[in-house]
């Protein structure tokens, strides 16, 4: 069974924002209105984070597409009272929407700040497309949601690999953030298998994950050829 | 609720409304809750893709629209388009949010009451079209139809070659664009190059060294798609080395954040910083001579001269603030990697554009750029022809005679538009009076500077006629609307503009009928054309979708070329070294091409060869320090760069732009509004760049609402402080305004162009765009 | 839109995946008798085209009626309906009566072609009816709902039918 992984290519991105707008429109992630925004509460399951350092002129500042890193050691799914997101199969980190309480305390818990309670329900022409894409269910007001590695995609790569008479493997389905990279910063896959682009790219020396020393083992890395200590 | 079928179809119909409402067979009152709680999709989830081509830029990448139940579900960038190797921009994927929006234009409507006052009155495409042509047919008779304009915001250079090809045989000089810094580019180029206005396109993929002078590659300059495309391929980690990439300008954009050195200048000081550049080449014998045989002895040695008088470093430092160690480091990377360098449209925006454009063309000259591998090269001609324009008559010729209202060109400098001098000319009366101005493509009032002077300007016109999609300030101002088609229900062709080393034609095909009543411009075109009684019935098409396919039949018979139907390693450099690929299969029939054009919407070729360096100069033409040229460039050592402000609490203004947004022609959704400032973590709103040094001064902080007002307008601003812009500079982002969609941020006001004045060069015609105005904090009074 | 409340569904504790059909009897539009279609050899998938291969079933258009009713067939009121319909050029709006949540992925392919069921074994005997069933003709014992699946899932022996919650939730 593959374990999904992700690598960023730091150097590669040019922080266009495709990846952001493909996200929202391929999980139907609703359009926060400008007021709840402001408090916030502002939805994107992928963002573009931006840092800058120095003083103009002599300033550097890098874009970074930030989204659900799926610990292998989720600090979130040891907090969730209601089993509602948890280390799942292909080692992802589930969030299961009917299950949720809308407690947050995942999101207290989560170090990448990277998951997002649903305060407003969605409604069609205003905070959601008339255009669903209708592989991906509209969470509800109250629930916490997050980026899934885009994993109605898996369901159904599982479906035409059966069909096939084989197993999944690494390249049997793409998130919509890698598929639409123009600068191929973005590359996908399993883990688990040695050979694959993903797990050379991770092994690579350029290759570093967010928050390391935390132990939570994400399987999104970045890389850079700047010293990651910086 | 998601878009039922019922919904969808009662769409394409506007009769299917009244129909589809009244139930009939027992069980619908139940089948709406049923609806309500757990919407039953229909169909069996079947999945289809359609192959076509983004219509919100001119770059128009290729997309493939998803449909599942005949429903249209989703967009994604079409992986066998070579140019953006199946990558969109954040606006590419709101193309269905825009199309399926609530707020369009259900049909045709003839103003009430007075203009602005919002009192439309539904009327037919029969009568609407007749409204028009019939003031088109009076203009005719009257011999004056140059009286008619069209004012168009090039998105699409096909809808842009048939615009100005039926006009000029109706006799209206008047095709006009709502901005062209592009074409100061061009221009320059022509002017070095001897050989007059020149397109010409960077061979990014194969280039040394990139230099950007505001040269947004990953933003609104050209093609940021395939400039990222290209960026991912230089950066690829497999390659040995990477070429390095040199950012100047004022502000550290998204596109500076990838540069290995930023070259921080004062605004507007980058053709200084070009001509800095070209002495320190000469001044350490590095200038490439690959373009120097194009140019007399004295032209070289007369700019090396003038250079050293002008422009030696340490005047360099005093107009922009660049250190000539930087310079020389600059110089000697560009120099040893054989560099390219390219300048935005931004800069060109500035004070003195067109003295910028010549300087940054020089220094392509002494870099050898021109013509050389990974250099600027000569894009390949399309075989895409337009047919043979219809010999203007006696009529036509009388109204082409009287020129053009903006005088595009009598500057001597050779542009084909100029937009500035356009509003100039309609405030002052001009030559003649418009009679009639048909406005597509472009909402005015948000994207030109001064919107108060250019609504005033409008209300002046006898008539006007509008086509959008959607309701916005424009259409507000105007006589009648005509309700167009987005792109996603229309049919067309885009062909590659300069940005492309190779050509590309992407198919553009309908994902769905027009909706709303609603038809696509070029067919409301030829429809006006053929009820204007200027033309013979053949001169002009059916229809675009009858044009497209004769004009596919061209490419058809081209001799290189092919429709890709698998997608490639999406290596260009490899395809280029390959020198071309095959010719279409001479036995494939016309039918069983289009077929595959349809399926992979996009048709591509290498050029079978390249002019060399020589071959683009035009000898005994070709100048460096010739005619008006180097009395522009001397003006980037003038006064009028600084642009001092007279009170201290003035910043001076820097317009920015973003994917989301382009200057406010894709800002009409809630997608694009709410991830406008993504770079910045911002959306909704305004946002304001300004140093924290600049912030402390003034008494704002970080994440203040702020007010920018000067005595042009006041808009209302989201600060943010960061060291990327110099202290004395708020960097606005353009595109936000007014009128928002239903429902969302209504009544905010965050349009930057309205503290733009409506300033021309004098000499090419284009928009100034430099402003100051005070910053305070929003403490809700203003 | 839809919303459920989390709160109750902790109480509830097994969130209700079939829409119960009980509060409500669907009157079809045409009092169809799938007896007398199987009778007369037509096959479960020319009306429910996705039967075997979609991910729903479907239910046909009016399209697929007209295929054998645009000439008289029989001398009824019901087959009138149809022809009326072809005549208006408008759909029958059958009601579905088996109602999936839209957080779950149920692929008939899946089930059916891929994992070999039948039809029967989800949705009963439907073709003894002779008259359109007015609720879901269901064989699960009480309540349907996602205990319905897990039961399926858990006790299956194939390592295709997991019960991790991420295999059908979406």
């Amino acid at each position: 069974m593959p374990i999904w992984g992700m690598v960023i290519d730091l150097d590669r991105c040019t922080g266009c924002g495709g990846c952001m707008a493909a996200c929202k429109v391929e999980n139907n992630v609703q359009v926060v209105p400008p007021g709840e925004a402001l408090k916030g509460r502002g939805m994107h399951w992928l963002t573009i984070l931006s840092r800058t350092e120095g003083e103009y002129p002599d300033v550097e500042a890098v874009l970074q597409p930030d989204l659900c890193m799926m610990c292998d050691d989720a600090p979130c799914t040891k907090v969730c009272p209601v089993h509602a997101t948890y280390r799942g199969a292909y080692g992802l980190v589930a969030q299961i929407y009917p299950r949720c309480i809308g407690c947050r305390y995942c999101m207290a818990a989560c170090p990448y700040t990277v998951k997002f309670f649903n305060w407003t329900a969605g409604e069609e022409g205003v905070n959601l497309s008339s255009s669903l894409n209708p592989d991906v269910s509209v969470r509800p007001k109250g629930v916490v949601e997050k980026c899934t590695f885009c994993y109605h995609r898996l369901q159904k790569a599982k479906e035409r690999v059966r069909a096939e008479q084989r197993e999944i493997a690494g390249g049997d389905y793409v998130p919509a953030c890698v598929e639409m990279c123009p600068a191929k910063a973005m590359t996908f896959g399993d883990l688990d298998d040695g050979e694959s682009p993903v797990s050379r790219l991770a092994a690579s020396r350029r290759a570093s994950q967010l928050l390391e020393h935390l132990g939570t083992e994400p399987k999104v890395y970045y890389l850079s050829k700047r010293d990651r200590n910086v | 609720m998601t878009l039922t079928r019922r919904k969808f179809l009662a769409c394409l119909s506007a009769a299917g409304m009244g129909t589809l409402a009244t139930g009939w067979i027992g069980g619908r009152l139940q089948a709406m809750v049923d609806e309500k709680i757990f919407p039953m999709p229909s169909g069996v989830g079947l999945e289809r893709w359609l192959g076509t081509s983004c219509g919100l830029c001119a770059a128009g990448c290729g997309q493939r629209i998803r449909f599942v139940d005949g429903l249209p579900v989703g967009i994604a960038g079409n992986p066998l388009d070579p140019a953006s190797g199946g990558g969109l921009c954040p606006a590419g994927f709101s193309g269905l949010w825009d199309a399926l929006s609530e707020d369009r234009i259900r049909s045709p409507l003839a103003r009430r009451g007075e203009r602005g006052s919002g009192r439309w009155e539904a009327i037919g495409w029969d009568r609407a079209l007749d409204t028009l042509s019939a003031r088109l047919a009076a203009l005719r008779a009257s011999r004056t139809p140059e009286r008619f304009v069209v004012l168009e915001g090039g998105s699409d250079p096909i809808r842009s070659r048939w615009i100005e090809h039926l006009l000029a045989s109706f006799g209206s000089p008047n095709h006009c664009m709502t901005e062209n810094p592009m074409g100061l580019w061009d221009a320059a180029v022509g002017r070095v190059l001897g050989t007059g206005g020149l397109s010409l396109a960077p061979d990014l993929d194969r280039a040394g060294a990139i230099l950007s002078f505001g040269y947004e590659l990953f933003e609104t300059d050209a093609n940021p798609v395939w400039q990222s495309a290209v960026w991912g391929r230089l950066r690829d980690p497999e390659k040995e080395s990477a070429p390095p990439f040199v950012y100047a300008g004022p502000r550290l954009s998204p596109t500076g954040y990838k540069a290995d050195l930023f070259l921080a200048c004062r605004p507007g000081t980058e053709g200084a910083v070009a001509l800095g550049l070209a002495y320190a080449l000469f001044q350490e014998s590095l200038v490439d001579d690959g373009n120097l045989g194009s140019f007399t002895s004295e032209d070289i040695s007369g700019l090396r001269l003038w250079l050293r008088k002008k422009f030696h470093p340490e005047a360099v430092e005093r107009i922009t603030g660049v250190a000539p160690k930087l310079l020389f480091r600059v110089a000697r990377s560009m120099s040893r990697n054989r560099g390219i360098a390219l300048v935005g449209s931004s800069p060109l925006a500035g004070p003195n554009g067109y003295g910028t454009a010549l300087a940054v063309a020089t220094l392509n000259v002494l870099l050898g750029a021109f013509g050389r591998e990974g250099g600027w090269v000569a894009p390949p001609r399309l075989p895409v022809e337009m047919p043979s324009r219809p010999l203007p008559d006696e009529i036509a010729r009388a109204g082409l005679d009287r020129g053009r209202l903006d005088r595009a060109g009598s500057g001597g400098i050779d542009v084909k538009q100029a937009p500035g001098r356009f509003w100039e000319q309609l405030a002052s009366g001009g030559p003649y009076a418009v009679d009639t101005m048909l406005i597509t493509g472009t909402n005015l009032l948000r994207e030109l500077p001064d919107p108060g002077r250019i609504a005033k300007v409008l209300s002046s016109i006898p008539f006007v006629a509008v086509t959008a999609s959607r309701m916005n300030e424009t259409a507000e101002q105007a006589d009648l609307i005509l309700p167009e088609a987005t792109y996603l229900e229309s049919w067309g062709l885009v062909i590659s503009r300069s940005a492309l080393p190779f050509s590309r034609v992407g198919l553009r095909q309908p994902a769905f009928g027009p909706l709303y009543d609603s038809m696509q411009f070029e067919d409301i075109w030829f429809e006006l054309a053929r009820r204007s009684g200027a033309f013979e019935p053949g001169d002009i098409p059916r229809n675009m979708e009858s044009w497209v396919r004769a004009a596919a039949a061209d490419l058809a018979g081209a001799e290189r070329g092919i429709v890709p139907n698998s997608v490639g390693d999406g290596d260009l450099a490899a395809y280029l070294e390959a020198g071309g690929w095959k010719a279409t299969d001479p036995a494939e029939s016309s039918g069983s091409f289009w077929k595959r054009l349809r399926r992979s919407a996009v048709w591509t070729a290498m050029p079978a060869g390249r002019p060399s360096p020589g071959e683009l100069f035009r000898a005994g033409r070709a100048s460096l320090t010739g005619g008006d040229g180097k009395k522009e460039m001397e003006k980037l050592a003038g006064e009028e760069v600084a642009e001092k402000g007279e009170n201290g609490d003035e910043v001076a203004l820097l317009l920015t732009d973003a994917t989301t947004l382009w200057g406010g022609r894709t800002s009409g959704t809630p997608l694009m509004l709410e991830m406008a400032a993504f770079h910045q973590s911002k959306g909704w709103e305004t946002v304001c760049e300004i140093n924290p040094a600049t912030a402390e001064s003034l008494g704002v902080a970080d994440g203040d609402g702020g007010v920018l007002s000067n005595r042009k307008g006041t808009i209302h601003v989201r600060i943010v402080t960061t060291q990327k812009v110099p202290p004395g500079v708020a960097a606005v982002l353009r595109g936000l305004s007014g009128t928002w969609p239903k429902g969302l941020a209504a009544g905010r006001r965050g349009n930057p162009l309205e503290l733009f004045g409506s300033r021309e060069n004098m000499m090419t015609g284009s928009w100034i765009l430099t402003a100051r105005a005070r910053l305070t904090r929003d403490d809700g009074t203003a | 839109m839809f919303a459920f409340r989390p709160g109750v569904f902790l109480i509830a504790l097994v969130p209700a995946v079939l829409w119960p059909g009980c509060s409500r009897k669907a009157d079809q539009p045409v009092a169809f008798n799938h007896k007398l279609h199987i009778y007369n050899g037509v096959a479960c998938t020319v009306c429910h085209v996705g039967a075997e291969t979609g991910l729903r079933a479907g239910l046909p258009g009016v399209e697929t009626c007209r295929r054998c009713h645009e000439d008289l067939l029989y001398e009824s009121d019901e087959e009138a309906k149809i022809r009326l319909a072809v005549e208006l050029d408008r759909d029958l709006d059958w009601i579905p009566l088996t109602r999936l949540a839209p957080f779950v992925l149920f692929s008939h392919n899946r089930h059916v072609t891929l994992g070999k069921f039948n039809c029967v074994t989800c949705h009963g005997d439907v073709a003894s009816w002779s008259v359109p069933p007015r609720v879901p003709e269901r064989n699960f014992h009480g309540r349907p709902g996602m205990a319905d699946c897990i039961g399926c899932h858990q006790e299956s022996h194939s390592r295709y039918a997991g019960s991790d919650c991420l295999f059908c939730h979406h």
